[in-house]
C-alpha cells in the first residue's frame, strides 16, 4: 500500500504543479500582451500618416500653449502649505502658509456637517479687501459652544483675517492670521492664511481675476 | 512534438518586434492621444494628474501647465497597454488610509505654555503605500522606493511575489472576460504621500505609456 500512495502523491504533486506553470506560463503570455491587432498595424504604417499627425501634435501643442496663464498666478500646494506666485515656470515668491484641517465638525443633535478642507482646483482672485472683518460663520460658533447669534452685526470681527483678504469664492480667503506660529501647519478652516508680509506682497502682486491653482 | 507545436502556437500569437516606420507612427500617435487628451483637461478649471513613463515624472498639471511634479524611481507595467485617454480614479485603496478626526464642540482653550492640541490631517499621516484603481480597470499601485543595498534584498521578496502572481491575476481576469493591467510605480516617500493627498477619488489623469512598455519587463 505504501509504494502506491507515494506514487499517487508524487504523481499529485506534478500535476499540481504542472498546472501552476501552465497557469503561470498563459499568465505570462497574457501579461506580455499578446496583439492580435492587425488592423491596427495597418493603420499605424499608411504612408502620410505620420506627417499629418505630425501637424495635428504642433497645432494641439499651440492650443494647449494658450490655455496657461497670461501674466503671474498663484499655485498653493495644501499638502505642503506653500503658496507661489508665479509667472510661467519662475517663482517669484515662495511662501508658508495654513491650510485646511481636514477635521469634521457636526452640528449636535444632527443637521449640518462641515469638512475643513481647503477646496482643489483652479479659482480666480474674486475680491480684495483692506482691513477685513470676519463674518464668524455658524461652524465657528458650534466648534466653540457658543450660541450662535441672532443678530448678524453681532457676527463681524475686526482684525481676526490679518490686514487684507482676498476673495476666492465660496466663502474662501487667502488671508492674514494672528495664529502666525501655525503657518506650515494644516489648522485653518479651509481657508489659506499667509504671515503678513507675504500676504502684502501677494496683494500688491494680484489682480481681480488672477488664476489661483489649489492642489 | 506535443512541446514543439505548444511552443510554435505561443509564437504565433505573441507579437513581433515592430518595423522603424511603425514605432515611430506609433509615437505620433500616442503624442497625439495625449496632446488631444490634455486640451480637454486643461480646459476645465480643475487640477489633472500625468503619468509621463517615458520622462518618467508624474506630473500635477492645471490649464496645460505643470504646478508641481515628481520623479519617478521606478516603475514596472504589466498586461497590455491601454488607450490613452482621460481616466478618473474610481478607488483609492490603502490598508493604512488616514482618518479624518471629529471635532466635539467645547469652548476655546488658551494654549498653555506655548503647546497646542493641534488635530489635523497633514501629509505625514498619509500612507506610504497604496492602490488607484482607473474607470478602465487599469490598477496603479504606488509605493515607497527605498535606495541601497540591504532596501534592495528586504524587496526581493516582495518583488518575487509580485511576478508570481500578476500572471495568475491575468489568468483569472482573462477567464473573466476582463483585461489586466497594472502599472507599478516606486517613488520616494514623501512623495507617494504628497500623490496620496492630492489624487482623490474622481481625479482625471492620463497615463502616458510609451510605445514599447509592453516589451519592458
Amino acid at each position: 500500500v505504501k509504494p502506491k500512495m507515494k506514487r499517487a502523491l508524487l504523481l499529485g504533486i506534478l500535476v499540481a504543479a504542472g498546472l501552476f506553470a501552465l497557469l503561470e506560463l498563459f499568465g505570462w503570455l497574457l501579461g506580455g500582451g499578446i496583439r492580435f491587432g492587425a488592423a491596427a498595424r495597418a493603420e499605424a504604417e499608411r504612408p502620410g500618416r505620420s506627417q499629418s499627425l505630425r501637424a495635428a501634435n504642433e497645432a494641439l501643442r499651440n492650443k494647449l500653449a494658450d490655455l496657461a496663464p497670461h501674466g503671474v498666478f498663484v499655485v498653493v500646494d495644501t499638502a505642503g502649505n506653500r503658496v507661489y506666485l508665479r509667472q510661467r515656470s519662475v517663482v517669484l515668491r515662495e511662501m508658508t502658509a495654513s491650510c485646511g484641517s481636514g477635521n469634521i465638525l457636526e452640528e449636535p443633535g444632527g443637521g449640518r456637517k462641515w469638512v475643513f478642507d481647503t477646496p482643489r482646483g483652479q479659482f480666480r482672485v474674486q475680491s480684495k479687501t483692506s482691513n477685513p472683518l470676519w463674518v464668524k460663520p455658524d461652524w465657528a460658533y458650534i466648534e466653540e459652544g457658543e450660541p450662535i447669534p441672532k443678530d448678524s452685526r453681532e457676527r463681524a470681527l475686526p482684525g481676526m483675517l490679518g490686514d487684507f483678504a482676498l476673495g476666492l469664492g465660496k466663502g474662501y480667503f487667502i488671508h492674514g492670521t494672528m495664529y502666525t506660529r501655525l503657518l506650515g501647519r494644516n489648522v485653518s478652516h479651509g481657508c489659506i492664511r499667509l504671515g503678513d508680509e507675504d500676504l502684502k506682497a501677494l496683494v500688491q502682486a494680484t489682480s481681480i481675476g488672477t488664476k489661483v491653482i489649489i492642489f | 512534438m506535443r512541446v514543439l507545436s505548444f511552443l510554435l502556437l505561443v509564437l504565433l500569437f505573441t507579437d513581433t518586434a515592430p518595423s522603424m516606420g511603425e514605432m515611430l507612427n506609433s509615437e505620433e500617435e500616442s503624442v497625439h492621444r495625449q496632446l488631444k487628451a490634455e486640451v480637454e483637461m486643461g480646459s476645465q478649471p480643475r487640477v489633472y494628474f500625468v503619468f509621463d513613463l517615458p520622462a518618467g515624472k508624474i506630473l500635477f498639471r492645471s490649464s496645460g501647465i505643470t504646478v508641481a511634479e515628481m520623479p519617478i524611481a521606478a516603475s514596472r507595467v504589466w498586461g497590455r497597454v491601454p488607450e490613452i485617454k482621460i481616466r478618473s480614479v474610481i478607488e483609492k485603496h490603502s490598508l493604512f488610509a488616514p482618518r479624518r478626526e471629529n471635532l466635539a464642540p467645547s469652548p476655546r482653550k488658551k494654549a498653555d505654555g506655548g503647546k497646542f492640541d493641534l488635530k489635523a490631517l497633514e501629509l505625514e499621516d498619509m500612507p506610504k503605500t497604496f492602490q488607484l484603481r482607473l474607470d478602465d480597470g487599469t490598477r496603479i499601485s504606488i509605493r515607497s522606493f527605498r535606495p541601497g543595498f540591504f532596501s534592495r534584498l528586504l524587496q526581493f521578496p516582495t518583488d518575487a511575489f509580485w511576478y508570481l502572481t500578476r500572471p495568475l491575476i491575468s489568468d483569472w481576469n482573462f477567464f473573466h472576460g476582463k483585461p489586466y493591467t497594472e502599472l507599478l510605480i516606486s517613488l520616494q516617500p514623501q512623495d507617494v504621500q504628497q500623490l496620496y493627498w492630492s489624487m482623490e477619488e474622481g481625479a482625471r489623469c492620463i497615463v502616458h505609456w510609451s510605445p514599447q512598455e509592453t516589451r519592458k519587463k
